[in-house]
């Protein structure tokens, strides 16, 4: 596991969430509250960026087709969406945001 | 309501002073426009501009907003730094008569500065973004924009209207000349506080092969009325509008437009999507107005609203009014609620029916977006156009 500093933590809105792209990986981040989740930014079902997507309990809705996804889980919870979205950790180190990806150490 | 002298001691070279008093009297002779009046239809301005002072310089500018900071800042009618090379009168000659109606002999008659903007023949000038900003509630604004881009030039500019809570009034007018074969990108940000009254004109003269692309993105106030004219002087010439807005609680959103035709080969297209909800009410009046002299002319407008709660009303009215006879013109219009066909459709796809109704608002939106000209400030227009229909949604004032 690496882990990768992306934004210092004020800088991602409360309710809201931004996207960084760490190699491979596209990575949607929301901030409810003073917690931060990380999934990744394509949505299972069809081309859209969830990081654009608004946040229901902890789910975020695809802004194209609706589709939820749970922001612990990665789970989808609603059609049209059937498969889940990666999950990443994410953990606040001196301020920073830091999202960790397997099988990047080195 | 400033006066004679309080017009007199604004001052300006000899010109303009010229132009104040012509201002002054047809503010003197004009009376304020009631719904009585055809281009006022279905709506009230509650605005007694008598009442009011006008501004001084503000002591208490609005931050920047997102870090975006701006080239000009317009606070309260008077312009500010920034952009030091251009200058600040206003022309003899504007584009918008004193006797438009009462708002325009008023800005005539009292405007403080102009903001001007001209790009020389054959330059490409960068985005320019201008803050428009009106600070002292109580008061009546006149801001003022210029841009006049030379023969075979380029420009875009973003104008962003915005207000604190209080009310006010604030008049704007625009003014864009495009040279032949220039190159213009007009896009208007309108986000004025809940309680300001806005009447605001924008006026355009398209040279030879020229081309306008106008953006209208329509959010505040508690009235907001734009009255836009674009005329398609010179053969070739075109105008491409794309405009959204989305009126809640009792706002009063306000369109009226003439397009007319002159040149030959000229060609419009105007693209309007908004919606209502809570009480808020739209209005749209389209004049497409195609000259003799305008053969083989395209001249398109659309308007499509969505009524998202009993309690709100759009009007949308286009017209055509063709004196040539080799032409193609056209003009679609709707009013109504989301598509119960679509909801169900959704539905039965597994989705909630809020969810269902977030997916169809969004997807209403999303064909203006991304035609927008200015695809920079998109980005914020959908969050604000999501976030008002998902507020309604949560507060149980939408269906």
């Amino acid at each position: 596991m690496r882990w990768h500093r992306v934004a210092a933590a004020d800088e991602i809105p409360l309710g809201g969430a931004a996207l960084f792209e760490l190699g491979d990986d596209r990575v949607a981040v929301f901030r409810i509250g003073d917690s931060f989740y990380a999934i990744g930014d394509e949505c299972s079902h069809a081309e859209a960026s969830l990081s654009e997507g608004e946040v229901f309990d902890m789910e975020v809705e695809c802004p194209r087709h609706g589709s939820a996804f749970d922001l612990l889980t990665g789970e989808a919870r609603s059609l049209p969406a059937t498969k889940p979205v990666p999950v990443y950790q994410v953990r606040v180190e001196d301020g920073w945001v830091a999202i960790g990806i397997e099988g990047g150490d080195g | 309501m400033p006066d004679r002298s309080t017009a007199d001691g604004l001052g300006g070279s000899s010109w303009r002073r010229d132009q104040r008093r012509s201002g002054l009297e047809a503010f003197a002779a004009l009376a304020m426009p009631t719904s009585a009046d055809e281009s006022w239809r279905y709506v009230e301005h509650g605005v007694d501009l008598d009442s009011l002072p006008l501004a001084g310089p503000t002591s208490r500018p609005m931050p920047a907003e997102n870090g975006r900071e701006a080239a000009m800042v317009i606070a309260d009618g008077w312009v500010g730094g920034g952009l030091d090379a251009y200058q600040k009168e206003q022309r003899p000659e504007s584009l918008v008569p004193a006797t438009t109606d009462r708002f325009a002999a008023a800005h005539t008659a009292f405007a403080t500065g102009a903001f001007v903007l001209e790009v020389p023949k054959g330059k490409t000038h960068p985005t320019v973004f201008i803050d428009v900003q009106a600070t002292q509630p109580g008061t009546v604004t006149f801001p003022h924009v210029i841009v006049s881009v030379g023969e075979n030039a380029e420009a875009s500019v973003i104008m962003s209207t915005r207000s604190v809570e209080g009310d006010m009034v604030v008049v704007p007018r625009v003014e864009l000349m495009v040279g032949d074969g220039g190159r213009l990108s007009f896009t208007t940000m309108q986000r004025f506080g809940t309680r300001t009254r806005s009447v605001s004109h924008q006026r355009a003269v398209i040279g030879k092969d020229a081309t306008l692309r106008l953006g209208e993105v329509g959010l505040g106030g508690a009235f907001a009325r734009l009255d836009l004219g674009v005329d398609l002087v010179g053969g070739g010439a075109s105008v491409d509008l794309v405009g959204v807005f989305f009126g809640e609680k009792e706002q009063t959103l306000d369109y009226r437009l003439v397009i007319t035709h002159v040149g030959r080969h000229t060609s419009s297209k105007v693209f309007l999507k908004g919606a209502v909800e809570d009480q808020a009410r739209s209005v749209f009046t389209g004049l497409l107005r195609i000259e003799k002299p305008a053969i083989r002319s395209h001249a398109f407008e659309t308007n499509r609203n969505l009524v998202l709660s009993e309690g709100a009303a759009a009007h949308s009215v286009p017209n055509l009014e063709i004196l040539c006879n080799d032409v193609v013109c056209g003009h679609g219009s709707s009013v109504g609620p989301l598509d119960p066909e679509h909801l169900y459709y959704l539905q039965s796809r597994g989705l909630s029916r809020p969810r269902a109704e977030r997916v169809l608002v969004r997807g209403f939106f999303e064909e203006v977006l991304a035609r927008l000209p200015a695809q920079e400030v998109a980005g914020d227009v959908r969050d604000a156009l999501t976030d008002r229909f998902v507020a309604a949604q949560k507060e149980g004032r939408v269906r």
